[in-house]
């Protein structure tokens, strides 16, 4: 009977101490019922529910409505609750900037930045111009995909900020001769699965080596994309393509295509920097790899020797007698010279010294060679023919150095010895016949 | 009257010393021969003569001569520093070219030219090509520009009696003008091979010998 007493006191102790408890806690409860500005957990629930990327990050705390001194609500907070705090209020204060610090509750939403506290903000996009990062700097590769679920619109749809997604230029061929066009584009790559609303192409190049031309929008952002197409002009253009009626360009492919054609030899890069949106109306810059255009000449080459005591030029004329060319012979009289393919003339010539003419057809890629040939000395004057006013030319220059073709066996003295290399071939003429 | 007279015969008189004077006052080149009449084997003696206001500093001049009347000697130049330039002459053309590394002025014969006769001719000599040179800024000889070169021809005659010769002047600065002539080539004899030949002619002969002398005794 004693054992029952002491149970039911124990059990007495423990009751009174439970009810103490509960009115506690029924007092702290009643306290609190006032702030309704409190975090609850469905408040909570209902922000990572609409903008599933909070889940996971800092902003999934009651800082997110509160400021540090809780239960007071940050300016994000009051106008949640002022909009009917429920999950579609946060859709009503998307696009306003609570905090004032310059961006929108969305854009600091998807920032990951408090849309409440106004020294929490993302980085501006200006901060960073396009072209502080050149697009070969930074791999395509080198920039990780950062899985970001953002919100687009009422409706909630998942998708990426495009920092994985690069542009690619493709010419086909890469390599033309003068006058020879090549076929361009421009494709997205490794586009988000949330798709891109529109891209922006501020593409430069060479305006003396290549022309661009025949800009083609492809269906990339689906059918009948809104585009401007600005250019070329002086060595630019723009190509701005935004899909219409809510379409996105959702996989990878040429956004549009070109015609480059070559204007002369050289070459030229080709590169597009380009801005891309998801359709949160925010431009992100993403790399672009330049594409080189060659232009190339259809050329064979002219090789051959000339021998003469001094330096030889070998030049080459079109049939107009307009020049294509012309080369300095090596100290042995070798020489070789690269031409377009066709029929030209050929003349060596050197100081003092009859020319030799020859006609020849280069052909492309192949090489011709002329016969060695030794120039005939005395035409001093260069009228090509050796006669008396070229004697005179030694005589009244006897012992001088000037003019040097009179010094015809090159010993730095004009005197009998080049008299004597000039009687040699007196009263021949040019040009010499040269195969 | 009288003076009247004479005045016009004074103003006739000055107005042809001047135009004698004026034949060749422009610049001008021609030639002329010291007489006309010659006989074979005597020398002629042609002046070049010109007249220029300008400093020249050489003259050229291509003569034509039949080869077969006359034969080019040499020629010299009076002018100081002159000096004449030997080029390879062609049969039937003096080109006769002097030069000086300084301008000169001059007037007058510029350079003799020595032919002598061959046979008895009626023969021309005429000048077909000459110039007064210059230097131009290059440093390159060039015709002097506005000079009338008398291409009249200077006719010779040659009697076929043989005359006496001259002594023909030589010196440092005469221009040798005979025609550059290259010897015949000449059949070389390769005396081996004829040495040869003689030997095996011997030795047909010493065979056809045998031969004739073996024939009484055949039946």
């Amino acid at each position: 009977m004693k054992k029952q007493k002491k149970l039911w006191r124990v059990l007495n102790r423990m009751a009174v101490t439970l009810a103490g408890a509960l009115i506690l806690l029924a007092v702290m409860i009643a306290s609190s019922t006032p702030q309704a500005g409190f975090a609850l957990p469905g408040d909570l629930s209902s922000a990572t529910s609409k903008y599933p990327n909070l889940a996971s990050s800092a902003l999934n705390t009651c800082d997110l409505c509160h400021t540090a001194s809780i239960p007071t609500l940050n300016p994000f907070g009051a106008a949640y609750k002022a909009n009917g705090r429920n999950p579609a209020a946060f859709g009503l204060i998307e696009n306003i900037d609570s905090d004032g610090d310059g961006f929108t509750n969305i854009q600091e939403i998807n920032a990951l930045t408090f849309p409440g506290n106004p020294a929490s903000k993302p980085a501006a996009p200006t901060a960073v111009p396009p072209t502080a990062i050149p697009p070969t700097a930074v791999p395509p590769t080198a920039i990780p995909s950062t899985p970001i679920p953002t919100a687009i619109g009422p409706t909630a749809i998942p998708t990426t900020i495009p920092t994985s997604a690069f542009v690619t230029i493709g010419l086909t061929p890469p390599s033309v001769n003068v006058g020879g066009s090549s076929a361009g584009a421009v494709s997205l790559n490794n586009v988000p699965a949330g798709g891109l609303a529109s891209v922006e192409f501020a593409c430069t190049f060479n305006s003396t080596i290549v022309e661009v031309s025949n800009i083609v929008v492809g269906s990339l952002f689906g059918a009948d994309p809104v585009t401007v197409v600005n250019g070329p002009q002086n060595g630019s253009f723009l190509v701005a393509i935004a899909g219409s009626k809510g379409n996105k360009a959702t996989t990878s492919g040429p956004a549009f295509t070109f015609s480059a054609k070559s204007l002369q030899v050289g070459q030229s890069a080709i590169d597009c920097q380009t801005r891309v949106s998801t359709g949160n109306l925010l431009l992100v810059t993403i790399p672009s790899t330049p594409a080189t255009l060659v232009a190339t000449s259809a050329q064979g080459t002219l090789a051959g020797k000339v021998v003469a005591g001094k330096p030889v030029t070998v030049q080459l004329n079109n049939p107009d007698s307009s020049a294509a060319g012309s080369v300095t012979a090596n100290v042995d009289g070798t020489f070789s010279l690269s031409a377009s393919a066709g029929t030209y003339t050929a003349i060596a010539s050197a100081p003092g010294y009859l020319k030799a003419q020859a006609s020849v057809n280069i052909t492309n890629g192949s090489t011709t060679t002329l016969q060695t040939i030794s120039l005939l000395a005395g035409d001093i004057d260069g009228n090509n023919v050796i006669d008396q006013f070229d004697a005179l030319t030694v005589g009244i220059n006897y012992n001088g150095t000037a003019p040097a073709a009179a010094d015809l066996n090159n010993d730095g003295t004009i005197n009998v010895l080049d008299l004597e290399v000039l009687a040699v071939n007196y009263r021949q003429t040019g040009p010499q016949a040269w195969q | 009257m009288k003076s009247f007279f004479a005045l016009i015969l004074f103003v006739a008189l000055s107005l042809t010393s001047v135009f004698v004077v004026n034949a060749q006052a422009a610049d001008s080149i021609w030639i002329q021969a010291n007489t006309t009449a010659y006989k074979t084997g005597e020398t002629v003696t042609v002046m070049l003569n010109a007249n220029t206001a300008t400093p020249i500093q050489g003259f050229t001049a291509q003569i034509r001569y039949d080869p077969a009347c006359l034969q080019p000697v040499n020629s010299t130049s009076p002018i100081s520093g002159m000096n004449g330039l030997a080029v390879p002459q062609t049969s039937g053309l003096v080109d006769a070219s002097f030069a000086s590394t300084t301008p000169q002025l001059a007037n007058g014969v510029y350079a003799y030219v020595l032919f002598t006769t061959l046979k008895g001719c009626q023969t021309n000599l005429t000048i077909e090509t000459a110039a007064l040179v210059v230097r131009n800024e290059s440093g390159f000889a060039v015709p002097l520009t506005g000079v009338t070169i008398n291409q009249t021809p200077v006719a010779l005659n040659i009697d076929s009696a043989i005359g006496s010769s001259q002594p023909i002047a030589a010196g440092a600065n005469v221009l040798p003008l005979a025609p550059t002539v290259f010897p015949e080539s000449k059949p070389v004899i390769n005396w081996w091979v004829v040495l040869l030949l003689a030997f095996l002619a011997a030795i047909i002969a010493l065979i056809v010998a045998v031969y004739k002398f073996s024939r009484p005794f055949e039946s």
